[in-house]
């Protein structure tokens, strides 16, 4: 049974949640942000920037060491909720959840409630749809007329809206795709020599990798101290689309060429990682497409190697670079 | 361990690179473990021995730069360069893509004593082991740099685009906002300085290895740039530094049609 909320109540709602949790919402920035005032929370639009970072900061301390005694440090433990996030996010943060098992993570994941969003207005880029993702969330919010309706996905979830009335129907919406990857059986085609248009195309700048919300491999580095005594080891993103993410001691790098690289986001995301875990790694967000500077569209290139109907594919190209 | 021998020293520049050291509190301390020989700006310089490591900051442009870097790079195990004009040519290598009499008349209007020669970057004429660019350079990154130095491990340059490190700011992207950025074209390790306070970069620690400037030029031209405002951008504190880069893939040639 769904709860419902009137849409005038969701800043008040929030602000209540906001004594015992912290709060992360997109705001105008196309960034999800801690907010102290809900109305600075900006839901229409999906954001540039996922919401990875409140699960693997950027250069977060894994271990101090002083002299030559090692201190394990914690994770901040703090409750929080993250409000707005899509489906595509909210598969995301399952798709982590496979790959990313270590304690600050696991702390940072269970001190985390996903209060989702339903999406109203996908962009050209978006094609989740594609994806075979799930119903996954402590809380979805789907806004109809005046109201939310909100289901309940966990325990967690349900004690948020305890005390909010229950809702007389029930709203499940579906979520328009403009855009379409039918068919995504690519193994046979890693060879075709279409990945090089691509390849050309393709800056190696990584912001692909950095802005797609399940791309979660990183590096690990240490800081000394001035005196040379104490120090910290951290945790950083890395990108496979860097020769340095390949390189070895001795300097070989494994995917020398660009192409090499461009080809293992696409293959990691749509073949390799189904391979082991039975689901698709892309939860069809669009990131990669929006942040990508020379606008790169490998779903394009998927659609042309599977056959999709040569108008079909042409037409999720113009649609792609409408925006 | 014996404190390792350094000296600074600049050939003409602006001193800039050297108060970046200077300033610093953590060079201070780290400078305990050195022996610092010479340091213009603090010491004077009377020492004639040896030199395990000199920094050297400033762009060739006098046939006394050079004598002195010779005589520097005889006594100096390690050279490193620090700063865009020692590793790149910096601001004063524009005077290379100029008319030399034109600039000579501009500048110093009044005298004709003054004897400058084509500014370059030191690898031009005397052996670089490291260089360490950007304008001004990184204080962070000499400080790693002289930590290596002093637990022996290997310094790794930099090698990623300043993309990299923009990005994983969550900052927007200026090239989707019409602007010239050279981020994708650039070695990064600025953390990314200039995008992160809303202005392009303008290339200041030189070309990525990796740099697909054919494909740069080409998203340049679809968003309709000129070949000078590339040019121009390029060459701005980078001096000759994108000149191989350019050279091997012909950009002067790329832009014009
Ligand atoms: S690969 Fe692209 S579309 Fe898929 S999840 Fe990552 S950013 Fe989103
Ligand atoms: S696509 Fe690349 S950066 Fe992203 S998870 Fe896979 S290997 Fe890592
Ligand atoms: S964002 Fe585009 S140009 Fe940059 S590395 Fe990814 S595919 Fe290449
Ligand atoms: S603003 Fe510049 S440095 Fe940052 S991502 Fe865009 S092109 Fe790269
Ligand atoms: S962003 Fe570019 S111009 Fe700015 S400091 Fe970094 S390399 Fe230099």
């Amino acid at each position: 049974m769904q709860k419902v909320l009137k849409k005038k109540e969701l800043n008040n709602f929030i602000k209540e949640l906001m004594s015992n949790y912290e709060i992360i919402a997109p705001v105008k920035n196309g960034k999800f942000e801690i907010i102290k005032d809900p109305s600075n929370m900006e839901l229409g639009k999906i954001t540039i920037v996922p919401a990875k970072e409140f699960f693997l900061p950027e250069g977060e301390t894994l271990i101090e060491f002083k002299g030559k005694k090692v201190i394990k440090t914690h994770p901040e433990n703090k409750k929080r909720i993250i409000f707005g996030m899509r489906k595509c996010d909210l598969n995301a943060v399952k798709i982590m959840d496979s790959i990313i098992k270590d304690e600050n993570y696991l702390s940072r994941r269970k001190n985390t409630i996903l209060m989702g969003i339903f999406c109203e207005h996908p962009d050209e880029y978006c094609f989740c749809n594609s994806m075979e993702l799930e119903d996954y969330y402590d809380l979805l919010f789907y806004p109809e007329d005046d109201k939310y309706y909100i289901s309940v996905g966990s325990e967690k979830g349900k004690k948020l809206v305890a005390k909010l009335p229950e809702a007389k129907k029930e709203i499940i919406r579906i979520i328009k795709n403009f855009k379409r990857v039918p068919d995504k059986s690519i193994e046979k085609h890693y060879r075709n020599k279409i990945w090089e248009s691509d390849a050309n195309r393709c800056l190696s700048c990584a912001a692909c990798t950095i802005n797609c919300p399940t791309c979660t491999c990183f590096e690990i580095y240490d800081e000394l101290s001035p005196d040379l005594k104490n120090g910290t080891r951290k945790r950083g993103a890395a990108s496979c689309q860097l020769k340095s993410f390949s390189t070895v001691a001795g300097g070989k790098a494994f995917r020398n060429s660009r192409l090499a690289r461009f080809k293992q986001f696409v293959y990691h995301k749509i073949v390799y990682y189904k391979k082991r875990n039975g689901r698709y790694m892309c939860v069809g967000c669009g990131r990669c497409l929006r942040a990508c500077p020379p606008k790169i569209d490998w779903t394009d290139t998927i659609n042309i190697l599977t056959g999709m109907k040569n108008h079909d594919a042409k037409r999720n190209r113009v649609s792609a670079k409408k925006v | 361990m014996k404190k390792p021998v350094v000296g600074v020293f600049g050939v003409s520049g602006c001193a800039g690179c050297m108060l970046t050291m200077l300033y610093e509190d953590a060079f201070k301390q780290l400078s305990n473990f050195l022996d610092l020989r010479s340091f213009p700006l603090i010491k004077e310089d009377k020492y004639t021995g040896d030199f395990d490591y000199v920094f050297i900051e400033g762009t060739v442009c006098s046939d006394e730069d050079i004598m002195k870097l010779n005589e520097i790079r005889k006594r100096t195990k390690k050279v490193v360069a620090i700063g865009s004009c020692a590793a790149l040519g910096g601001v004063p290598s524009a005077k290379n893509f100029l008319d030399q009499e034109k600039v000579m008349k501009l500048v110093y209007p009044k005298t004709n004593q003054l004897k400058s020669t084509l500014p370059q970057p030191i690898s031009m004429h005397i052996k670089v082991d490291y260089s360490l660019p950007q304008c001004p350079p990184d204080k962070k990154e000499i400080l790693e740099f002289i930590q290596c130095i002093l637990t022996g491990r290997e310094f790794k340059p930099y090698e990623n685009p300043v993309c990299f490190e923009c990005r994983k700011k969550g900052n927007k992207c200026l090239l989707d906002e019409g602007k010239l950025c050279l981020g994708p074209i650039t070695n990064g390790g600025c953390n990314a300085l200039c995008p992160s306070n809303k202005t392009t970069c303008y290339g200041c620690r030189g070309p990525l290895k990796e740099a697909n400037l054919k494909a740069f030029i080409n998203l340049l031209k679809e968003k309709g740039f000129t070949k000078k405002e590339l040019h121009d951008k390029m060459r701005t504190f980078a001096g000759l530094g994108f000149g191989e880069l350019e050279e091997e893939n012909k950009t002067s040639r790329w832009l014009e049609n």
